[in-house]
Order: structure tokens, then sequence, then C-alpha cells
């Protein structure tokens, strides 16, 4: 296993800038997730660490080796495409043989490892079908297969999920995690969807644009994001993220937002804030709809829609005029549209970002979760 | 009463007489090369030879005729070969890399204006090449020529499958391990493998039946069969029976090939 340095990595493709100044250092032995909205660079980045594209600028390492013009075959990584890329002329055997060729293994070998893959992933019995008649699930195992069987360097997955229903995607994320501990593998795993990071990753680069807005574990990406692109980016629903001022009367500090007045005076951090106009953030789960405890804030609110989804419930409220927010109501909440309900929050859960996006304020109750698991 | 289909009965009537139409003049041309010459020019004709004799076919093997075929098989198969290894490289070419300061469709369009000018417009200033460079009526001379007159055609038709073939398998083989020669005997060439069958047939008819390259640039020292033809008409007797022969002759290998390769063929009229 080895540790991939990123360096200073830039892109372009023509006019079109893909990759800006990348860094990011990848852990052998770790399942790293590039998370990113479609176009956001992944792919290239991915294509730069396997060797299949030579960056502008900036450089690649393995294990502190320069290997930025190395190419693909001399790198030992393996790649699962988004497409998969399977040979169509072979047979799923020959198909998963494939890097075992390449690299002259003697055919008992060859069995064995194949063997071995094979039984972990439940495609024995497709091994002499022609992969071009096999299910979109069962294709994805066998470029699975063949990535895994090289024990190569550095696995690289290309948004593997995406082109695969619901259901099998649920298995596969158990599925990642199981196959990285038992063959010991370093996966790098691109997606645009942050329920993957959420569930498999141990860092998350957050890519945007070509640009690496924050490169953390899981819990730092979720309790500290750097920006109000990552706050909203991560979670589901998205963070409500609400527009206004800040203003201090006397020696207390407010949030304005149309009708709505919070006061922050005591949030960690708040008085670094430069200029008046600032972002609040709060996450849906902890905005509370209905009941509330004395401490907490509390506005009035009428609710506007109510979504169930799955087993729990997604309530949008208008508070303060205008504004409208989600909260995350766990198990099915039974209210009608129009009702007027309480909608509290604890100021403890409060994010406050800077008018450019970054992040001032981050709930600190949750510090102990976040060093846990960086430890 | 059974309902007659008369859609059908029309279609497969239409097909008989178009297939009577395309088989009978190869049909004439068998029994016209049993014949004696003097039966050839019988009224009425005979449709099968009065005196069957291979008289003609061997004289065709004991003079020109052998060399002029043997002269023709070396020429096709040598520009065929060129035509399609330089297509198949060309054409990898066009599909996946830039090209600067023209779009690949530009410089697709340029070579394939090669073939949209009869031969003959470029065929004094070849000859006056050949005849310069001393290469006038050899091998080598014809093979180059043939070739480059099939190179736009081979390009364009090797390019759509090249097209059609995801730049992510071939890179799946660099990932593997393989390098680019490796990529191109194990993943490219075997999918692409109809594709070079249908080139190798085109290619192969244009070359094979061409006769005004064949007439201008050969015809002395390297006579080719479509250039011998003509000349089996002594005096004011043409020789029939021993023209019918060579054709049958010729006809042989584009047989063969069309035979083996016509799924391939059909493929690309699909397409």
């Amino acid at each position: 296993m080895i540790t991939v340095s990123i360096a200073g990595v830039s892109k372009r493709y023509g006019k079109k800038v893909a990759l800006q100044e990348v860094s990011a250092e990848i852990q052998g032995g770790s399942f790293f997730c590039i998370l990113g909205e479609p176009g956001a660079g992944k792919t290239t980045l991915l294509r730069i660490i396997a060797g299949l594209e030579v960056p502008d600028e900036g450089e690649i390492f393995f294990d502190g080796k320069d290997v930025t013009l190395l190419p693909a075959q001399k790198r030992d990584v393996a790649m699962v495409f988004q497409d998969f890329a399977l040979y169509p002329h072979m047979t799923v055997f020959e198909n998963i043989a494939s890097p075992l060729r390449a690299m002259k293994l003697e055919e008992g070998k060859i069995r064995k490892r194949i063997h071995r893959v094979a039984t972990f992933l439940k495609i024995e019995h497709l091994l002499e079908r022609s992969p071009l008649y096999i299910s979109g699930g069962e294709r994805q195992r066998v470029a699975i297969a063949r990535a895994l069987v090289k024990e190569p360097k550095i696995s690289l997955f290309d948004e593997p999920l995406v082109n695969l229903d619901f259901k099998i995607r649920e298995d596969m994320r158990a599925q990642f995690k199981l196959m990285q501990k038992e063959f010991n593998q370093t996966i790098v795993f691109a997606t645009p969807d942050p329920v993957d990071a959420m569930s498999m990753a141990d860092r998350v680069l957050v890519l945007h644009e070509g640009k690496v807005h924050q490169v953390a574990t899981v819990w730092e990406v979720y309790y500290r994001p750097v920006n109000t692109f990552v706050a909203a980016y991560l979670g589901f629903p998205p963070m409500n993220i609400i527009r206004g001022t800040l203003r201090q009367e006397g020696p207390k500090l407010f949030f304005f937002a149309s009708d709505l007045r919070i006061e922050v005076t005591g949030l960690p951090g708040i008085w670094e804030a430069k200029g008046e106009k600032v972002a609040l953030g709060v996450r849906p789960e902890h905005l509370i709809v209905g009941g509330g405890e004395k401490e907490m804030l509390s506005f009035d609110g009428e609710v506007l829609l109510s979504e169930v989804v799955g087993s729990d419930t997604i309530v949008h409220v208008r508070v303060g005029g205008e504004l409208v927010l989600r909260s995350f109501v766990p198990g099915i909440y039974r209210v009608a549209v129009g009702e007027r309900v309480k909608v509290s929050l604890n100021p403890g859960d409060l994010y406050i970002f800077q008018e450019s996006g970054e992040t001032i304020v981050f709930p600190r109750r949750h510090e102990s979760a976040v060093n846990t698991f960086e430890g | 009463m059974k309902k007659v289909n008369w859609g059908r009965f029309f279609g497969i009537l239409g097909l008989v007489v178009y297939g009577i139409f395309v088989l009978f003049p190869i049909y004439w041309t068998i029994n016209t090369s049993f014949k004696e010459v003097g039966d050839v020019y019988k009224v009425p004709p005979s449709f099968v030879p009065t005196k069957f004799t291979l008289e003609a076919y061997r004289f065709i093997f004991q003079g020109t005729g052998r060399l002029a075929l043997s002269n023709s098989l070396i020429v096709a198969i040598g520009a065929t070969l060129i035509a399609v290894v330089l297509g198949t490289m060309a054409s990898y070419a066009y599909s996946r890399y830039p090209f600067t300061g023209l779009t690949n469709e530009g410089a697709q369009f340029n070579l394939l204006t090669v073939r949209m000018f009869p031969p003959i417009a470029f065929l004094l200033p070849i000859f006056w090449l050949w005849k310069t460079l001393g290469l006038l009526d050899t091998h080598f001379a014809l093979i180059v020529t043939y070739s480059a007159f099939n190179l736009p055609l081979a390009v364009w038709l090797l390019k759509g499958f090249m097209d059609s073939l995801p730049r992510s398998i071939e890179e799946a083989s660099y990932v593997d391990g393989y390098s680019f020669w490796q990529t191109a005997r194990r993943v490219v060439l075997p999918l692409i493998g109809s594709g070079l069958a249908a080139t190798v047939a085109l290619c192969w008819i244009f070359i094979w039946n061409e006769f005004i390259i064949a007439y201008l640039l050969g015809g002395t020292d390297v006579i080719l069969y479509t250039a011998y033809l003509p000349a089996l008409r002594r005096g004011m007797r043409i020789m029939w029976n021993q023209i019918a022969a060579l054709s049958v002759l010729a006809i042989i290998p584009s047989v063969i090939i069309l035979v083996l390769f016509r799924k391939y063929l059909i493929k690309i009229y699909l397409r």
C-alpha cells in the first residue's frame, strides 16, 4: 500500500478549466472519496492519478516518487470505469484475468485469484458468460473483480454506482466497505452522491468547479464545513441557509433576516465576522417543529408542505414572514398544510457564514464526535 | 380457398428475375469458356457447349494469361494489404487524436477528395512521375498507385468502426498493464475485425477490377489481366472462348473473398 500525494494539479481542456491547483494526500489503506457534482472534475482527477492523463501543472507522487509522466500501464493501479469498460469479445473469466495475464502470472495462480474475488463478489456462475449478456449490476461486479484481482497499489472507482438501480446501490455500499477490508486496498472513489461519501469514506475531498473546497474526514466535512457550498452539499435534505445581516445592539449581536431576529452574541467566533452581510445555517435535523425545549430559540411558523420520505418526514415551514425552512422529523409526522406551528432550534447548532461563503461559526457540541473519528 | 399473398408472390418473382439478370452473364461466360471458337459464333447460340473442350483454358495457362493473372494477384494483394494496414493506423489517428489547425472532419474531408475525381484526372502526372523515376511498368509502381487510390476508402470505412469503439475499453487495457501495441492487438483489432474484413473485400474489388491504371502504368513488362483481356482480339477475330476462360479464372479470387466476408460487407451497408 502506498500514499498518493496530489500536489498542485491543474488541467485545462481548451479554455475549460477542469482542475485548478488540486492538492491532497491519500493514505495507504484508506477509503478516499472525491465528492463533487457532475462536471466538477472528479473523473479528470482520477484519470490523472491513473496515468491516463498528464496534468498541465503539478505532480503526482506515489510514496514520494514522482509518477506524473509515468503511463498507466506502469503505475500498478486499477480503475473501475463509469461505463465498466469490459472487453466485449472476451468471457467474464478472461476479462478478470486480463491484468493477471499482463503480469504473466502462471495459469494456476490466475485461477486461484479469480476464484477468490469471484466468490467474494458472487459472480462465479458468470465466469464463462459473455459480458454482453449479463445485467448492469453483474457487469459492475465483473469490473470490480478485474480491479480487485490485480491487488494494485491503488484502486480508482469512477462513479460506479451511478448506473445502477437504487436497491443494488444500497447493497454495493456495504460491499465496498467489506471489500476494502477483505482485500486490504487503498480505494479512491469518485461520486456525486454525498450518501456514498458519508457511508463509506474515511476521508472526503469536496471538489467544485475544479477547485478543492475541503479535504477532511467525513465527520469534519459534515460538522465543520469550510463554506456554504460544502455545508449545503453534504446532508439530506440540504442545510437551510438564510442570508441576512449582523447588527450590534448595545453589547449584543443579532442576526436579521426578513422578520426574523436571532441573538447570536454567545456563538464562538462570531465577533470575527467581517462586514454586516452574513448567512445563517441550520441543518434540517436541528430544526424542531412542534415540540422543543425551553432554552431553545422559537419562532412561529406555518406549514407549507409535509413530505413523507420512507420512515421520516420533511416539513417545509414558513417563518419570519417569507423564509422557507426545511425540517427533518424522524418518524412519520402528520401535520396539516397551513397549520401554525412552533419552530425551535438550539443556538448551539447554528452555522454562520461570511458573505463570501466562508464558515465563521460552526456547532461546537459535535467536537467530541469529530475528534473521536479523527483519532 | 387459400388466400394468395400477392405481395410475397411479386416480391419473389422480382428476386427471381433479378437473379437471372445477374447470374446469366456468369453462366454465359462459363458456357463460352468451354466452347471451341467456332461454336461461339454459331446461330442460334447453344446453351451448352456442343463440343466440351479445355482448349481455351490451356491457352490461358500456357501463355501470357497465367503471367497476367499472377501479376494481378501480386499487385492486388500488395495494394490491398498496404491500403488496409495504413488505413487502420490512419483511421485510428483520425478517430482518436486532435489535428492542429484542422478539425478532424476537415482533415478527413481532405483525404476523401482523392476519391472525388475519376482516377484518370490524375493519371497523366502519375504516369510522368513513374516514368521520370524509371519505375514505369513495375509491380512497385502499380502497388503504390493502387494503395494511394484506395487508402481514403479504407480510412473512411474503418474510422466508422474505430469511432464506435469506446475509448474506455482501450484505457482499461492500459490500466491492466498493456502497452499501446499490445492493446491494439488484444482489444482494438479484434473489436474492429468485421470492419477490417469488409474493408479488405471492398479494396480488393476496386483494385482487382481496375483497368485504366493497369493499362497506362503497366502493360508491357508487368501486364495485369484487365489489360491483357483486350489483347485477346486477334485481327478480325475475337477469341471469345479465351476471353471467357480468363474471365472465369479472374472471378475466382473475388468470389472467395466475397463469400468469406459477405456478412461483414452487409454490416457496412446497414450502418
